[in-house]
């Protein structure tokens, strides 16, 4: 929302300003709007991948750029790698963000090498020297002071917001890297300039101060959050080998020692055109925006397609049950493995997660909270952490006082018994799909939301036409889909529940 | 009225011409062209405008048509929120808001209500607000006749159910026991009692108060407030301005004003003194908001104030918070400032959640940022950088139709003259650097500046009585 919005209207974004570390995506699905008709999409020499819609009612544009990269692609011991560079991306280039990169790189060169001396010494723990640490330290501080002078801090953001762009930000999450932002349609060179030179030649200026900066996030969205903490928990123990089970903002250690070199190799490997999709939506003539990014993103050269090797979570043998003690009132998150898209069963969860979960006339909601008075609130999540690699089903819920979360869970899964056994009504399917129609063309309202969506599905299903064929396979769900798979995967075995109190019981 | 609709009335030239051959096929730096020398056509914009016509019972209402989508949203303001609570029932407002949803209507019950309109898929949703409750609403075109009916049943003849109100009255009352889990919602919601102490905005919900209000409560709080001449009406989407009218009309336009008697807020008081307060918990990370009350949206001030927030703490990267906590430091994640501005009166807050072990420290910093104010005026590069921000994202102002209309309803309720929105990019640019520094002095005077922490105190890496005497609160 811009400022004459915030102005007029009430609205209160305080920590909207940079880089959510967590992407929830819900799949959405088609409706009689023809959005194959509407797309242009064009494909770069390099492999770079674009998709074009064209709509008019506002002088506006609104840009997504996301790399088929994220946490999931982290060697072990280096978790964090994924978002602490995206954070980087905002420090600027060889060209944008200092006065003299000659000179400057010198400066960096040497900061580089003085911090990773500085690490290797605090890495021996208690071994460590501190008066060696401290003259490394005082090092360090006089070499970033000597480049503060020659730096033009935050740069990137300077240029954007002058020039009246809205909601930049990026993010990242398992699966995908995202850089985005809406701006004037008369700016769109503006975009392309200063994107195709961070996609390529990025520099990591203030990078000890920012290492500091996603402690403080870290310490903001999980330390200090009791859902964040218990989804953290709970992933950890529902994946014993897949990188699934590892956190977007990456282990503690991990993060205080991640080196610039470790965020160079990172993007050299993955920040490939041919790992990238790019949308554009707005109040645009194709042809010109076609020419832009051929003349800007063309010249990129291709590299080689990355090839992370990921592990295979190997099958869950019995039930897993964590508990995490906390300073909060109690909670529970609940989750099944299941496969990711393009499997059919994917689709049925679809269907499944609105079902149990989607307002006030959802099942869990309507019995959980209303009828049995159990719960305080309940959700669920069709593909959590990621849709690129097989998930998990996922369900949140709280306990109404005086109920414990014994109660609690025996509720839910009272309910995931009953859709093995009775068949959905017909009636309610069709609500179900109903609303999955609906909040496809809602999303359609917005050409950021539109842009995300498209450039998404590109990437991690291969082909924005996802979204299309997506309602046509809900479509076709029956009743007897639904408790296939609910007998298939809501069983003991799959399952993995951690609960959250301020004294776990053992 | 004429019904000729205005928001297609945009022109736009943009064309991307070559700029020569300095930005084409290298990857070479020192031959990109800097990109404060890209060149851009101009973006020629007129302000869309939403049609204003009125329901038979005078019931304003605006119009934004656009057909691309087969949808129609419906919002509903009604001037009254929380700060409309009566004394000892807090609580009340947000009450109505949730069980106007639930609680069924004289046509049907609550459930068979959720039933249809999930059937059709529309969306429906209540915001209650401080001020102000914004009833939404969104369906699709199909379904528009039978969606209004209920849409306008539920705005005018809520029933209130016992049940659906019981279980409400439960589910506050569970989020008020949760409400100390979230470090950052429970200092924002503590800092609301403090900024407005004495004022009824500062009335916070308690088990007590929530304890003693009865489904009576619910149905005189609608009776008392939900009266034709407390709404505004704007609609957008795949309706025409004339279908719209007559639709609600015959819904609502008969609709007869009972209790003409509004009761108005008088806006708060300016302090007349410094606060600081403490409130403990025990988490890594501390929660800092500093604030003071600042101009209404009508005000000559309005525009330097906003310049001035959006270089202290809510213009992103370039804010000096941001810069100097956030990217020079490493202090913070989050660290940024707001300014809210309505018809009488404004609030300013400035935000920081920053480990235990640096509280002192940030907020010593944030006391020299705001200081700074008022003892420097600012540089004339900062001052144009936001003054250009400003005014040229205003166009985002208006990315819908539903944008369209929402606004335009807004001024109407704000006071202001249709004017503001065309004249504001204007205002903003004329804004001078002395102007900035008198809103601060007259704003943003320390020795009426309210301030809370919320953290360990243990923890802190130097005791608050530094920054004067410490008030201690806690969540209940």
């Amino acid at each position: 929302m811009n400022r004459i919005a915030r102005a007029l209207l009430h609205s209160f974004l305080f920590s909207a300003v940079v880089c959510p570390a967590l992407l929830l995506f819900l799949s959405d699905s088609s409706c009689a709007y023809d959005l194959e008709k509407q797309v242009k999409k064009y494909t770069l020499e390099n492999g770079l991948k674009l998709l074009m819609v064209k709509r008019d009612f506002s002088p506006t544009v609104s840009l997504y750029i996301r790399h088929k990269v994220g946490a999931a692609d982290e060697q072990s011991g280096k978790t964090g790698t994924a978002h602490f560079l995206e954070h980087m991306l905002f420090k600027g280039t060889r060209t944008i963000g200092t006065k003299n990169f000659g000179r400057e790189k010198r400066i960096l060169d040497e900061i580089a090498r003085t911090g990773d001396a500085l690490d290797q010494e605090s890495r021996k723990g208690e071994m460590a020297d501190p008066s060696k640490m401290k003259s490394i330290q005082a090092r360090l501080d006089g070499l970033e002071n000597e480049q503060r002078t020659l730096v033009l801090s935050n740069e990137i953001d300077r240029l954007y917001s002058e020039n009246g762009a809205e909601a930049l930000n990026a993010s990242t999450s398992q699966d995908v890297t995202t850089y985005q932002v809406s701006l004037p349609a008369n700016k769109l060179e503006l975009w392309a300039r200063i994107e195709s030179e961070r996609m390529m030649a990025p520099v990591f200026r203030e990078f000890y101060a920012e290492r500091k900066v996603i402690m403080e996030e870290r310490r903001q969205s999980i330390e200090s959050d009791p859902d964040g903490k218990l989804m953290e928990q709970f992933l950890a123990a529902a994946f014993i080998a897949h990188p699934y089970g590892r956190p977007i903002l990456g282990w503690p250690y991990d993060m205080s020692y991640l080196s610039i070199k470790d965020l160079d190799d990172f993007l050299k490997q993955y920040h490939t055109p041919s790992n990238t999709v790019i949308a554009v939506v707005g109040n645009i003539y194709h042809q010109d925006v076609l020419r832009l990014i051929t003349n800007y993103f063309g010249p990129i050269p291709a590299g080689e397609t990355p090839d992370s090797r990921i592990t295979e979570e190997p099958p869950q043998l019995g039930e897993r049950r964590i508990s995490v003690s906390f300073d909060a009132n109690p909670r529970l998150v609940m989750g099944f493995h299941k496969p990711t898209l393009p499997s059919y069963d994917d689709y049925v969860f679809d269907v499944i997660q609105a079902l149990l979960t989607d307002g006030r006339v959802s099942r869990l909601h309507k019995i959980l909270v209303e009828e049995k008075a159990v719960a305080e609130s309940v959700r669920s999540a069709s593909s959590m952490p990621g849709t690129r690699y097989p998930n998990l089903f996922t369900l949140f819920a709280t306990p109404r006082h005086p109920h414990s979360l014994a109660e609690l869970e025996e509720a839910m899964m009272v309910e995931l018994e009953r859709l093995k056994k009775e068949p959905v009504s017909d009636r309610e399917l069709e609500r179900v799909k109903n609303s999955l129609k609906a909040s496809f063309v809602r999303s359609l309202d917005s050409n950021a939301e539109l842009a995300s969506m498209l450039s998404y599905f590109e990437t991690v299903a291969g082909d924005y036409r996802y979204i299309v064929e997506h309602l046509k396979i809900i479509d076709k769900i029956t009743p007897d889909d639904l408790m296939r798979v609910a007998r298939k995967y809501f069983t003991q075995k799959n399952k993995t529940i951690a609960l959250l109190s301020k004294t776990p019981k053992e | 009225m004429k019904t000729i609709l205005l928001i297609l009335n945009m022109i736009f030239a943009i064309s991307f011409t070559c700029h020569g051959v300095a930005l084409a096929s290298s990857t070479k730096p020192d031959i990109l062209i800097p990109p404060e020398r890209l060149q851009y056509s101009p973006l020629k914009f007129q302000i869309p405008r939403a049609e204003k016509v009125a329901l038979t019972n005078g019931i304003p209402l605006y119009i934004a048509e656009d057909h691309e989508l087969p949808l129609v949203k419906l919002t509903a303001l009604i001037r009254t929120g929380i700060a409309h609570d009566p004394s000892g029932k807090e609580g009340l407002a947000d009450l109505v808001g949730d069980v106007l949803l639930t609680g069924g209507t004289h046509l049907l019950s609550g459930d068979e209500i959720d039933e249809t309109l999930a059937f059709m898929a529309a969306d429906i949703d209540c915001g209650v607000y401080l001020e102000y409750t914004l009833l939404t609403f969104s369906v699709l075109r199909k379904d528009l006749d039978r969606a209004l009916e209920i849409f306008a049943s539920i705005l005018r003849n809520p029933v209130f159910e016992q049940e659906k109100f019981a279980t409400a009255r439960n589910l506050n009352i569970e989020e008020l026991r949760r409400v100390s889990d979230d470090p950052q919602n429970l200092a924002f919601r503590t800092y609301r009692k403090l900024l407005y102490r004495g004022d009824p905005r500062g009335r916070l919900s308690t088990f007590q108060s929530l304890g003693r209000i009865a489904r009576t409560d619910l149905l005189n709080f609608h009776r008392d407030h939900f009266t034709p001449g407390n709404i505004l009406l704007s609609v957008s989407g795949d309706i025409t301005g004339k279908e719209a009218l007559s639709l609600l009309n015959r819904c609502l336009g008969d609709w007869q004003e009972i209790n003409a008697d509004m009761k108005t807020l008088t806006p708060p008081q300016r302090k007349t003194e410094a606060s600081l307060t403490l409130l403990p918990k025990e988490t890594p990370q501390s929660v800092i908001i500093y604030g003071h009350l600042g101009p209404p949206i009508s005000s000559p001030d309005f525009y330097p104030f906003t310049v001035l927030d959006f270089i202290l703490g809510s213009g992103g990267f370039q804010s000096r918070m941001f810069q100097e906590i956030r990217t020079n430091r490493g202090l913070a994640y989050s660290s940024g400032s707001f300014y809210q501005a309505r018809k009488d009166y404004g609030i300013f807050e400035a935000y920081v959640f920053t480990k235990a072990e640096s509280t002192a420290q940030v907020l010593g910093l944030i006391k020299d940022l705001v200081r700074e104010f008022q003892e420097k005026v600012v540089g004339t590069g900062e001052l144009q950088w936001a003054t250009k921000a400003i005014a040229n994202n205003f166009i985002f102002t208006f990315k819908t139709a539903d944008d369209v209309a929402l606004q335009q309803m807004m001024l109407e309720y704000k006071g202001l003259p249709r004017s503001f929105l065309e004249e504001y990019p204007g205002r903003i640019a004329a804004v001078g650097v002395e102007d900035v520094r008198r809103v601060a002095a007259t704003y943003l005077d320390p020795h009426k500046s309210v301030i809370l922490v919320l953290g360990p105190e243990k923890d802190f890496d130097a005791p608050l009585t530094r920054f004067g005497t410490v008030n201690r609160e806690d969540v209940f």
